[in-house]
């Protein structure tokens, strides 16, 4: 599994993930950095380091909610799941994440702006 | 309540996140275990991905920001063993903390009883005494006479009501003990203007003040319990002055108007002789203006009023106009300015309190950088060492509040003790609640000055250096800072110094006033006579002369007189008198002199030289040739030659009188004033039939208040029924004249004292701690072959610099803020340079001693010691 390096993921963009993760079905912790290794081609690797203390600050915007359930492999976890207001901040952080994608993409490749 | 869910939630929390993390860690365990990896490897590296647990679930806690009852107990018992651990600093701290508290507390509690608090009237904002002025008397507040009164009164439109009053004392003789009475001569209305009722039965009806009404009498609640506290006290008959008056009500306990010793009102029936007499000023006038309207539209229509009774009646009225002044203003009256410098004093002592604590704790924080890179370096966030130092400022904040409470209570009983009868209402002076809240926000604000500025800087700290380099190098701006706030210090200080050194000088000037009488052993009683008894001026005088007769011949007597006015109490009757021989042009201001009666013996008993000519004797009676003796003043501005022969009468009064001798001034008002020009007449000559009153001056052979009952008894066999007042000293009277003067010097010295101490534990401190770190620079220094000269110079011109500049600094300040003092100064001008000189050179003497043991220290230290200890 090759490790990508550290702060791979620019500020703000973790939580967009999980929001995104999110949209489809709620998971659990390990699910949700699971799903976004996998999604993203092993390119991006979620730290729990990260990934614990993201979910507590979306808890506290009330961006997920949280609640026991059983994962897949008969174990108590916690599963997160989207809320209305978790959905409205998702399209908004996409709508930011693109433009700054999009202005990455032109400076790297000033030739063709 | 909502500590305890919020404390009951974060315990969830932590179970919650806790059984989480186990639960990734398992299914993760689990997948790699799956992948085919053994199970051991597979939970190692599971766990080596994870991380620290223990430092993810703090920073997800950091997340939710919950302060755990657990956390918070936890940093204030660590900060309680820190306080514990360095007892000088906590000491320093916390009584430096609780003397700026303590004195605040105090001296805002009697600044907001005397000054905010209102007084006990309803709408009292709308209260305002009215007083007559004149330019020709120095425009200073006077008495009103009693035709503008009713003129006044008819013609205003401002005020809803507009009452006067007088004192008048009465004897009270139909009870065991007979008693002088401080009563009040009042217009029907007063009450109804100051909007107060009766306690038991009623006050005044507007027609009860007529000529023929009844004599009525209105007790207050101290009197009534006085003479028996009786539930039928309404319709009790009681002889005042000779005269039966019928009580018809008892006030309140808490109605002191308008002095608290004030025992009984009494109608003030006028005939209509009175009522128009334009010449006699000697009401006092309180109004009650309408609502919406404002002070400078009375003003204005007193205005309008005062010139139609001018036009109307040139020959009273010239000159004279009405002033108001606001009845809270009007009862603090010349306190208000002590008490503003007193607050003053108590904010600047808060002030260098503060700017002390924030240099300690910026200190502390730098000799403890190690132990906060230590935390830090250990998973300490940064909120968390943030909150750990607060809650040190807050405990210690707190634990000087405390203190400072407890040193507040004591203060307060003090001030009610010794501020009797100099502080208006000093004795309803408490701890109240606005009071105590200002205590605490004192202590909050302290808390969150001194606590967090070092606390940010500390835990700005980048840990990582402070933990490789040893700590060695404080950083340069922490020294600069400690060296502005020691500034700072001493610049309040001096501040302080300035004013008690003004002060004191004051009182030092006054203390030196010589009086111009012998004030020892001399004990004085008034005496009142009642009118009904003694209707005629010569039975009055009958009456003093057979006292004077009675009191001179007892054993132990040196001296016995009497005059009609107290000397030292302030009161000061001035008359116009025409001067024969002094040519006065109608425009000059009439001839205005202080009119004194005395009997023979007096100028002995009160120890006043004659200067000339001779003094009165037994021979000067009424049929006699009429005789005065003046004062050195009055002679010496209107008769600079030969005063004594000359001739003077009242304006009032036909007959002339012959100058007879000339005595020394006295400071007849209090040690401040002159007296201005002044009359003696005899009593015996006396024309004046309402001057129905003494003071017996006795000079005794030992302690005046001894000869008390010898005098009573003395009193009691020329009239039963005549009872003593304000019997007291000439001692105590002198004594009271300083009393307001000394006891503001006295606080604003405390203060400044504490300030000076608080300054200098500063300066030494600073120069402490840099010898400390700068040891091992010093001791290569030495090694260098650096002199001890050299080197306590390179140490004493740093602490040297900082002190300069705060006495400059305060100086500055203080020759600022002296001008504000000016009411409070006697024979020193608030900008007095020896004053400002001796401040400067004392706080310069005291910093270097101060600094002298920390720099002997070091010039002592041997090189290698300093060295070895790299």
């Amino acid at each position: 599994m090759p490790a990508p390096d550290k702060g791979d993921l620019l500020p703000g963009t973790l939580e967009m993930l999980i929001l995104v993760t999110l949209r489809r079905e709620p998971l659990h912790g390990y699910a949700i950095a699971q799903r976004i290794q996998q999604n993203s081609d092993e390119l991006l690797r979620v730290e729990e380091g990260s990934l614990y203390p993201a979910l507590q600050r979306m808890l506290i915007e009330g961006w997920v909610s949280a609640e026991w359930g059983m994962s897949a492999r008969n174990r108590r976890v916690r599963i997160y799941k989207l809320t209305a207001a978790g959905r409205k901040q998702m399209s908004q952080e996409m709508k930011r994440v693109g433009r700054v994608m999009d202005g990455i993409a032109r400076v790297m490749r000033p030739s063709e702006a | 309540m909502r500590r305890l869910l919020r404390y009951l939630r974060a315990r969830q929390f932590e179970r919650d996140l806790a059984a989480e993390m186990q639960a990734h860690l398992d299914e993760k365990t689990e997948e790699l275990t799956a992948e085919g990896m053994r199970p051991d490897e597979a939970r190692a590296l599971a766990l080596r991905t994870f991380g620290n647990r223990t430092r993810l679930l703090e920073r997800c806690r950091e997340k939710w920001a919950f302060l755990s009852l657990d956390e918070i107990g936890q940093d204030v018992r660590y900060a309680a063993r820190m306080l514990r651990k360095s007892p000088a600093f906590t000491a320093v701290a916390v009584l430096s903390l609780a003397l700026g508290i303590g004195a605040n507390t105090v001296i805002f509690s009697t600044v907001s009883n005397v000054l905010l608090r209102s007084l006990p009237y309803p709408q009292s904002d709308r209260l305002f005494a009215v007083w007559s002025r004149s330019a020709s008397h120095g425009a200073e507040p006077m008495h009103v006479s009693a035709a503008d009164f009713y003129d006044w009164r008819t013609q205003s439109h401002a005020f809803e009501s507009l009452s006067a009053y007088a004192s008048w004392p009465m004897n009270l003789t139909n009870i065991e003990e007979p008693r002088r009475l401080d009563t009040q001569l009042v217009t029907a209305n007063l009450f109804s203007t100051l909007g107060v009722r009766a306690q038991i039965g009623r006050t005044f009806a507007p027609d009860e003040d007529q000529e023929q009404s009844a004599f009525l009498v209105v007790i207050s609640h101290h009197l009534w319990q006085a003479i028996g506290e009786s539930p039928q006290i309404v319709g009790r008959q009681l002889t005042l002055n000779g005269s039966q008056a019928t009580v018809i009500g008892v006030m309140p306990a808490s109605f002191a108007f308008p002095s608290p010793e004030t025992d009984a009102w009494v109608p003030l029936s006028m005939s209509v002789k009175d009522r128009s007499n334009r010449e006699g000023r000697w009401l006092r006038a309180i109004g009650r203006l309408r609502a919406h309207v404002i002070r400078r539209d009375a003003t204005a229509e007193m205005d309008v009023i005062s010139g139609r009774l001018t036009a109307a009646f040139p020959a009273t009225n010239t000159g004279w106009s009405a002033t108001l002044v606001p009845l809270q203003e009007e009862l603090v009256g010349k306190t208000r300015p002590i008490l503003l410098t007193l607050q003053a004093g108590g904010l600047l002592l808060l002030l260098i309190t503060c700017a002390n604590l924030a240099n300690l704790l910026l200190a502390k924080g730098a000799s403890r950088s190690r132990e906060m890179g230590l935390r830090a370096a250990l998973g300490a966030g940064r909120a968390r060492i943030l909150r750990q130092l607060i809650i040190e400022s807050l405990l210690l904040a707190t634990l000087g509040g405390g203190v400072g409470l407890a040193l507040a209570t004591r203060g307060i009983a003090l001030v009610r003790t010794f501020g009797d009868g100099l502080i208006p209402r000093a004795d309803d002076i408490r701890l109240s609640s606005p009071v105590a809240l200002f205590a605490l926000a004192a202590t909050a604000i302290t808390a969150l000055i001194f606590g967090l500025a070092p606390a940010l800087h500390v835990s700005r700290v980048d840990f990582l250096t402070h933990l490789s380099s040893g700590a060695r190098g404080t950083p340069r701006n922490l020294e600069r800072k400690r060296g502005l706030l020691v500034a700072i210090e001493i610049g309040l200080a001096a501040v302080l110094l300035v004013a008690t050194g003004l002060l004191g000088e004051s009182l030092a000037h006054l203390l030196s006033t010589a009086p111009g009488l012998r004030t020892d052993h001399v004990l004085t009683v008034q005496l009142t006579l009642p009118r009904s008894k003694y209707a005629t001026n010569a039975k009055q005088i009958a009456f003093f002369q057979q006292i004077l007769e009675q009191a001179q011949g007892l054993p132990g007597i040196l001296a016995a007189g009497e005059i009609s006015d107290t000397p030292l109490k302030g009161n000061n009757p001035t008359f116009e008198f025409v001067l024969e021989g002094f040519l006065r042009d109608s425009s000059e201001t009439p001839v205005q002199a202080g009119l004194r009666v005395i009997s023979t013996g007096y100028l002995q008993a009160a120890g006043i030289p004659l200067l000339k000519g001779r003094d009165f004797t037994i021979d000067d009676r009424s049929a006699g040739m009429p005789v005065a003796i003046v004062n050195e003043t009055m002679a010496r501005r209107y008769w600079p030659y030969d005063p004594v022969g000359r001739t003077l009468r009242l304006k009032e009064d036909q007959r002339w009188i012959t100058v007879a001798g000339v005595v020394a001034d006295i400071k007849h008002m209090g040690l401040k004033t002159d007296e201005g020009p002044v009359v003696y007449i005899p009593y015996a000559q006396k024309t004046q039939d309402w001057l129905a009153w003494t003071t017996l001056l006795v000079r005794t052979a030992g302690e005046p208040m001894d000869f008390v009952p010898v005098i009573r008894n003395a009193i009691r066999t020329v009239d039963k029924n005549q009872p003593l007042a304000e019997i007291g000293t000439l001692e105590e009277s002198l004594s009271r004249c300083t009393a307001m003067p000394r006891f503001t010097t006295f606080v604003i010295g405390a203060l400044s004292g504490f300030a000076l101490l608080i300054a200098v534990v500063g300066v030494y401190g600073l120069l402490a701690y840099t010898v400390a770190q700068r040891m091992p620079e010093l001791g290569i220094r030495s090694a260098l072959g650096a002199s001890p000269r050299q080197l306590s110079w390179l140490l004493l011109r740093q602490a040297l610099v900082r002190v300069l500049a705060g006495v400059t600094g305060g100086l500055i300040g203080a020759w600022w803020l002296a001008r504000w003092m000016e009411s409070l100064l006697f024979g020193v001008r608030a900008h007095d340079p020896a004053t400002f000189a001796s401040v400067a050179a004392l706080l310069v003497l005291v910093s270097l001693a101060a600094v002298l043991v920390p720099t002997r220290r070091a010039i002592k230290i041997d090189p290698t010691t300093a060295l070895r200890a790299e």
